[in-house]
C-alpha cells in the first residue's frame, strides 16, 4: 500500500518545508485600543507532517494559521507556501495559491448546502479548472466511506459525513498543505476519531501535510507533532504528543497564566 | 413597542431602503397626478369664473334656430347693429356690446403655430370713448383701427417672439396673411388659461371674417347695473328678443363650459400609479418575509419569556407602518416634483402651465392612506408567519423549518391562471371581459410564478452548467433556494412588462391598420389638408393647379344631398377631369368626364339604393336652395374615398360656412417632380396652418398619434418597471447578507471576487429574464386579445420590440447584481471559519 501512495516525482518529498511562517505578528486596531493577536511567531512545516496547534482561547493559534494560509495578513513578517512568499501576492494571485496549494477543514458550515456531496468535494478542483484525477477522487471517497452518499446534499448528511465530505474536498487536488480548523468541535467523539484518523492517515499514507488548529488534547494526540500557543506566543513544542501529555502541558500554561495575573 | 420597532428599523435600516423606495415612487406618482389634476381643473375653473367679467347677459340664436339652417328662409334673426342698440335700452343693463368672433391661428418667429389650436380665438376690438376696449386692456400700443392691424395677448407675444411694429403670419378662415400687431392686451379669459391666443381684429375686420353670413354679430353681451341680477338681466332681455335668439346668464355659460371637462387624464394617471403600487408591495413583502426568517429566534426568544403572539405580530406591524409612514412623507415630497414635472410636460404640449396647488386635504390623505396601508397589507402575512414562530425555535440552533409545499398554491395558481386565458379567449370580441380577463390571468401567473421558476431553472441548470460551470451551477440553485421570493421579484417585472408589451402589441397593430388606411386612401402625389381646427381655403386648389409642376389637382369636398327630410346623402364634391386619377376609386361603369352633367355613385351604394347608369337623383345640395335632378353618370368602386362623387362647379359660392369645407386638396406632380412641386406649394401658399405631405409622409403621420401615445405609456410605465428593478436588487441584496458565510468559505477555497460576482449576475439575469418571460407571453396574450376585440385592425407582433424588451430586462438583471456583487465581495473570508458569526 506504501508503494502505492508514493508521492508523485513533483511532490515534495519527506523533510522539504511547505509552509513556514517567519516573525508573524498580528495588531488588530490602533493606538490604546490595539491587541496583539501574534507576537512574532516562526514555524515550520514539512511534508508529510501532521502538526497540530494547540492553545487556549485568545492565544493566537487561528490567527497564526489565517495568516500561513493566507487568509489574514499579518502586520509583519513573512508566510510563506512552498518557496511562494504570501506578502508578495495580490489579491487574486493569492486567490489562485489557495486554490490550487492550499486545502481547508473549517470547524462548521463547511459545505455549499445547494451542491450534493461530490460537487461540494470537486467544488476547488472546479473553481481552479482542473479534473481532478478520477482514481485519487475514487481512493479518498471509499477510504472515507462516502462512496454511497455523493449525491446527496450535505443537509440529508449526518455532521461527520459533512466533516469527511469537507475532508475528501480539502485533498482532493493535491495540496500542499491542508489547513483544519478546530475539525471536530462540532462533531461527537466517534464521528471526531474518524475524521481525526483521516487526517493522521492523510499524512503517514499519502504523504498530505496537514496543519490543524485545536484545542482538544485527544485531538493533538492524532498529530505528530504538537506546537502551543500562549498570548500570541510560540512557547512550546512536543513531538509525537499524546492526550496526556498535552492536557499536562495545557495545565502548566494555565497555572503559569493565573501565577502571573 | 414604538421605540423597539424604531431600534429594529435603524438596525435594519438598510434593508428597508429599498422596499421603502418602491413604496415612496408609487406614493408620488399618486400625488403628483392627484396634485396636478387638481391644479389644473382649479386653474381652469379659475379662468372659467373670472372670465369676462363684464358679461352679465349672452344673447345667441337658439339650438333649434341654428339646426334649421338647411332651410334658408328659417335662418336665426340677424344679431345687427339695430338689435344692439335696442338692447342697450334693456331695463338694468349698462352697456351692450357686440361681439364677432372666431378662429384664428397666430405663427411665431419659426413659422409654426402656437398655442392650443381648439382655443385660439379672433375677436373685435370695441374702442370705447378713450379709444380703448375695456374688455381687453392693452399692455402696450393701440387697440387695431385697420384691416391689417392686430393686437395680441401678452403670453402669444412672448410665445411668438413678436411685439408691437412686428409682422406675423396669421391664419383666419383657412387664408394665411401677414399682419402689424400694434398692441400688446391682457384679458380675463377662459381661452386664455386653457393655453389659447386671442387675436384682435377692428370691428370691421371681425365682422367680415366671423360672420359674413349673418350681418351681424356672432353674439350680443350685456352688462348688468348694480342692483341687477344676472338673471333679472336675462329675463328683461328675452323680452326685447325675436324668436330663435335666447339671452342666457353668464353663469349658464360657464356651466355649459363645464360640462364637457372631466379628470380624464387625472384617472388615466392614477391607474398607471396603482399598478406601480402593486408591484412595490412585492417588495415590501419580500423584505419583511426574509427579515421574519432571520429574527425567527429573536421572536421565539420575546415568546418564550412571555409575549403573546399578537405582540410579536403588532410589534412587526408597527415597523411596517413606519416605514410606510416614513415613505409617504418623502413620496408626498417627490409626489410635488412629479407634478411640477407633468405640468412641465402637458404644459409644453398644450400650453397651459397651471400654478401648483402644494397642499390639498386629498392628495396629503390619499399619499398617508395610501402608503401606509399598502406597506401594512404587503407586511401582514410575513408579521403572521413571525407571530407563528414557536417559542422553542429559540432554543435549536437548526435552521428555521423548511416552507410549506407549494402544491396548493400551484393549483390555485394553474386554476386561476386557466380561468384567465379561457377568459382571455372568451374575450376576443368583447372589450368589457379584456378588463377582467387581464388582470386574472397576471393575478394567477402571481400565484403560479414559483412553481414556473422552479421549473424554467430545473431546465436551465443542464445548459448553464455547461455554459458557466460550477458559476452556472451555484447560480440556479440559489435562484431555486427561495422559489417564493424568486417569484416574487420575477412577477415584479412580470407585470411591468406585460402592461408594456400589451400596449405596444396593441399600438403596433391599430398603427398598421392606420397607416394601411391612409396608404389606401392616398392614390395621389401629394395631399394638402388643415392642421387640426384649421380649414384649406376656397383658393388653395386654385393656386395650386396653376404652379408649372402640377398635373392634376382637385379639392375634396364633403356635402351632403338633402333628397327628403329623413334622406340625406353624404356626397363629395370633387373636379371631373382629374379625380379618376387622383383618388382612389376605380371605374366601373360610365365615365367620370361627364360628372359635371349629374353625379357618380359608389357600387355598393348604387346597390343600396338600385341605382344604375342613367338613374336620377332628386335633392337639394346643401347650402344651395334649388332641387336639382341629377343622372348617374358613372359607377365606381372605393367606398373608403366617397360614396357618392358631384362636381366641385355645383356647389355654392360661399367663402365660409359649414356646409361646404374642403376636407383636402390632392394634387399629382409632373412625372419626378414631386419634391418640386411639394416645396411650390409650401413656398406659395405659406401658411402655417397647413400640411403638404407626400405619401410617405401621409403614412407616417397616421401612426404619429399612435406612437406618441405609446410614448407616453412607456414613460407610465416605466415607473413599474423600475420598481420590478429595485425589486431585483432588494431579492439580491438580501441573498448576499442570508450567504455571508458561504461566500466566505467559497473564497477562502478560492473563489476569486470576479467569478463571486459573476455568480450573483447569472441568478439576477436569470430572475429578471423570467420575469420578463412571462411578461411578454402574458402582455403578448393580453394585447393579441385586446387586438382580435376590433375586427377590422390586423394583429401586429412587434418581434424587435419584445427582443428589445428581453434584452432590457438581461441589462437589469446586470445592473441590478452590481451592487449586491459588491457587498459580497467585501465580504470577510474569515466570516466562514470562526462559529462566533451566525
Amino acid at each position: 500500500m506504501s508503494q502505492r501512495w508514493d508521492a508523485p516525482a513533483s511532490s515534495p518529498t519527506i523533510g522539504t518545508v511547505v509552509a513556514e511562517g517567519r516573525h508573524l505578528t498580528k495588531v488588530y486596531g490602533e493606538g490604546d485600543t490595539a491587541v496583539t493577536a501574534l507576537a512574532g511567531v516562526s514555524a515550520r512545516f514539512v511534508s508529510g507532517e501532521f502538526t497540530a496547534i494547540m492553545g487556549p482561547s485568545g492565544s493566537g493559534k487561528s490567527t497564526f494559521m489565517h495568516c500561513l494560509a493566507g487568509l489574514d495578513t499579518p502586520t509583519s513578517g513573512s508566510a510563506r507556501i512552498g518557496d511562494t512568499d504570501l506578502g508578495s501576492l495580490n489579491e487574486s494571485r493569492l486567490t489562485k495559491l489557495r486554490r490550487e496549494r492550499i486545502g481547508f477543514v473549517f470547524q462548521s458550515f463547511n459545505l455549499m448546502p445547494t451542491l450534493t456531496a461530490l460537487e461540494n468535494i470537486t467544488l476547488p478542483c472546479d473553481l481552479a479548472g482542473i479534473t481532478p484525477d478520477p482514481a485519487w477522487l475514487r481512493e479518498l471517497v471509499g477510504t472515507l466511506g462516502l462512496a454511497d452518499r455523493l449525491g446527496h446534499r450535505p443537509d440529508q448528511l449526518s455532521g461527520g459525513q459533512q466533516q469527511r465530505v469537507a475532508c475528501a474536498r480539502a485533498l482532493a487536488s493535491r495540496p500542499a498543505v491542508v489547513f483544519a480548523d478546530e475539525p471536530t468541535g462540532n462533531l461527537d467523539s466517534r464521528a471526531g476519531a474518524q475524521v481525526l484518523s483521516f487526517l493522521q492517515m492523510s499524512a503517514t499514507v499519502f504523504g498530505q501535510t496537514v496543519v490543524m488548529v485545536t484545542h482538544d488534547p485527544v485531538a493533538a494526540a492524532y498529530a505528530g507533532r504538537a506546537l502551543f500557543l500562549a498570548d500570541g506566543q510560540l512557547v512550546h513544542e512536543m513531538a509525537h504528543p499524546s492526550a496526556a501529555g498535552v492536557l499536562e502541558q495545557m495545565k502548566a500554561f494555565d497555572a503559569g497564566q493565573q501565577a502571573a495575573r | 413597542m414604538l421605540r423597539t420597532a424604531l431600534r429594529t428599523l435603524r438596525s435594519h435600516r438598510l434593508r428597508f431602503a429599498l422596499p421603502a423606495l418602491a413604496v415612496v415612487l408609487g406614493v408620488a406618482f399618486v400625488t403628483g397626478s392627484l396634485i396636478y389634476g387638481d391644479s389644473v381643473s382649479s386653474a381652469i375653473a379659475t379662468a372659467r369664473a373670472n372670465s369676462q367679467p363684464d358679461v352679465s347677459v349672452a344673447v345667441r340664436p337658439t339650438d333649434a334656430a341654428l339646426q334649421s339652417t338647411q332651410d334658408p328662409s328659417a335662418a336665426p334673426p340677424r344679431l345687427d347693429a339695430t338689435l344692439l342698440k335696442r338692447l342697450r335700452g334693456v331695463p338694468g343693463a349698462v352697456s351692450a356690446r357686440g361681439t364677432a368672433e372666431g378662429r384664428s391661428f397666430l405663427a411665431g418667429s419659426d413659422g409654426e403655430l402656437i398655442g392650443d389650436l381648439y382655443e385660439s380665438a379672433g375677436v373685435n376690438y370695441v374702442p370705447g370713448p378713450g379709444g380703448e376696449d375695456p374688455r381687453y386692456p392693452l399692455t402696450a400700443g393701440r387697440g387695431p383701427r385697420a384691416t391689417g392691424e392686430i393686437a395680441i395677448d401678452e403670453a402669444a407675444a412672448e410665445r411668438a417672439g413678436k411685439g408691437v411694429g412686428d409682422r406675423v403670419r396669421i391664419v383666419v378662415d383657412g387664408t394665411a396673411r401677414n399682419a402689424r400687431v400694434v398692441g400688446v392686451l391682457t384679458a380675463e379669459d377662459s381661452r386664455l388659461a386653457s393655453g389659447g391666443t386671442l387675436t384682435a381684429f377692428d370691428g370691421a375686420t371681425a365682422l367680415r371674417q366671423f360672420a359674413p353670413d349673418q350681418g351681424g354679430y356672432t353674439s350680443i353681451t350685456l352688462t348688468a347695473a348694480e342692483g341687477t341680477s344676472e338673471a333679472q338681466l336675462a329675463q328683461q332681455t328675452q323680452k326685447m328678443l325675436p324668436d330663435g335668439l335666447e339671452a342666457v346668464t353668464a353663469a349658464q355659460l360657464r356651466e355649459e363650459a363645464t360640462a364637457g371637462s372631466d379628470d380624464k387624464l387625472t384617472n388615466v394617471l392614477l391607474s398607471f400609479a396603482g399598478i406601480a403600487l402593486f408591484v412595490s408591495t412585492f417588495l415590501v413583502a419580500n423584505t419583511f418575509t426574509m427579515l421574519s426568517a432571520a429574527r425567527a429566534r429573536e421572536h421565539a426568544l420575546l415568546r418564550a419569556v412571555g409575549a403573546t403572539r399578537r405582540y410579536v405580530m403588532r410589534q412587526v406591524l408597527t415597523e411596517a407602518a413606519i416605514v410606510g409612514a416614513v415613505a409617504s412623507v418623502v413620496g408626498y415630497a417627490l409626489g410635488i416634483g412629479v407634478a411640477a414635472l407633468l405640468n412641465t410636460l402637458f404644459g409644453a404640449a398644450s400650453g397651459i402651465t397651471a400654478p401648483l396647488r402644494i397642499v390639498q386635504l386629498t392628495p396629503v390623505l390619499a399619499a398617508f392612506g395610501v402608503g401606509i396601508a399598502i406597506t401594512l397589507l404587503a407586511a401582514y402575512v410575513p408579521a403572521r408567519r413571525a407571530a407563528a414562530v414557536a417559542p422553542v425555535a429559540a432554543l435549536r440552533t437548526s435552521r428555521p423549518p423548511t416552507p410549506a409545499s407549494l402544491r396548493r398554491r400551484g393549483i390555485i395558481g394553474a386554476t386561476v391562471t386557466a380561468l384567465g386565458v379561457a377568459l382571455l379567449w372568451a374575450a376576443g370580441g368583447d372589450e368589457n371581459l379584456l378588463y377582467t380577463a387581464a388582470p386574472v390571468l397576471l393575478v394567477g401567473l402571481i400565484v403560479l410564478t414559483p412553481l414556473i421558476a422552479l421549473g424554467v431553472t430545473g431546465l436551465l441548470r443542464t445548459p448553464l452548467r455547461r455554459l458557466a460551470g460550477i458559476r452556472g451551477k451555484l447560480a440556479v440553485e440559489n435562484a431555486r433556494r427561495n422559489p417564493r421570493r424568486t417569484a416574487a421579484t420575477a412577477a415584479t417585472l412580470m407585470v411591468g412588462l406585460a402592461m408594456v408589451t400589451a400596449v405596444t402589441v396593441a399600438v403596433a397593430s391599430i398603427s398598421r391598420m392606420d397607416e394601411e388606411e391612409a396608404d389606401a386612401a392616398m392614390a395621389s402625389d401629394l395631399r394638402i389638408t388643415a392642421v387640426a381646427f384649421g380649414q384649406v381655403g376656397a383658393d388653395v386648389a386654385d393656386r395650386v393647379a396653376h404652379l408649372p409642376d402640377a398635373a392634376a389637382v382637385t379639392a375634396v369636398v364633403n356635402t351632403d344631398l338633402r333628397i327628403s327630410e329623413e334622406d340625406i346623402l353624404p356626397v363629395t364634391a370633387v373636379s371631373p377631369g382629374t379625380v379618376e386619377r387622383l383618388a382612389p376609386i376605380t371605374l366601373r361603369k360610365g365615365s367620370l368626364k361627364r360628372l359635371d352633367r349629374g353625379i357618380a355613385v359608389e357600387e355598393q351604394t348604387a346597390a343600396a339604393r338600385h341605382l344604375t347608369l342613367g338613374s336620377r337623383v332628386t335633392g337639394t345640395l346643401a347650402g344651395t336652395d334649388r332641387k336639382s335632378s341629377l343622372p348617374v353618370v358613372a359607377i365606381y368602386e372605393g367606398e373608403d374615398f366617397a360614396t357618392t362623387l358631384v362636381s366641385g362647379t355645383r356647389l355654392p359660392r360661399t367663402a365660409h360656412g359649414d356646409q361646404a369645407r374642403i376636407a383636402e386638396v390632392i394634387a399629382d406632380a409632373d412625372p419626378g417632380r414631386t419634391a418640386a412641386l411639394q416645396s411650390d406649394i409650401r413656398h406659395t401658399l405659406d401658411n402655417p396652418a397647413l400640411l403638404v405631405q407626400d405619401r410617405a409622409e401621409v403614412r407616417k403621420a397616421a401612426s404619429n398619434d399612435t406612437a406618441e401615445f405609446l410614448n407616453i405609456m412607456y414613460a407610465m410605465l416605466s415607473v413599474t418597471v423600475l420598481i420590478g428593478a429595485l425589486g431585483v436588487v432588494n431579492t439580491m441584496g438580501m441573498a448576499v447578507s442570508e450567504r455571508v458565510r458561504e461566500i466566505g468559505m467559497l473564497r477562502a477555497l478560492g473563489l476569486d471576487r470576479k467569478r463571486l460576482a459573476s455568480i450573483l449576475r447569472i441568478e439576477s439575469v436569470t430572475i429578471s429574464l423570467l420575469g420578463s418571460a412571462l411578461g411578454l407571453m402574458a402582455g403578448g396574450a393580453i394585447g393579441a386579445a385586446a387586438v382580435l376585440t376590433q375586427p377590422s385592425v390586423p394583429l401586429v407582433i412587434p418581434w424587435d420590440r419584445a427582443a428589445l424588451c428581453f434584452a432590457a430586462t438581461a441589462a437589469i438583471g446586470v445592473l441590478a447584481s452590481l451592487w449586491p456583487g459588491r457587498q459580497a465581495m467585501a465580504v470577510p473570508m474569515l466570516r466562514a471559519m470562526g462559529t462566533d458569526t451566525e
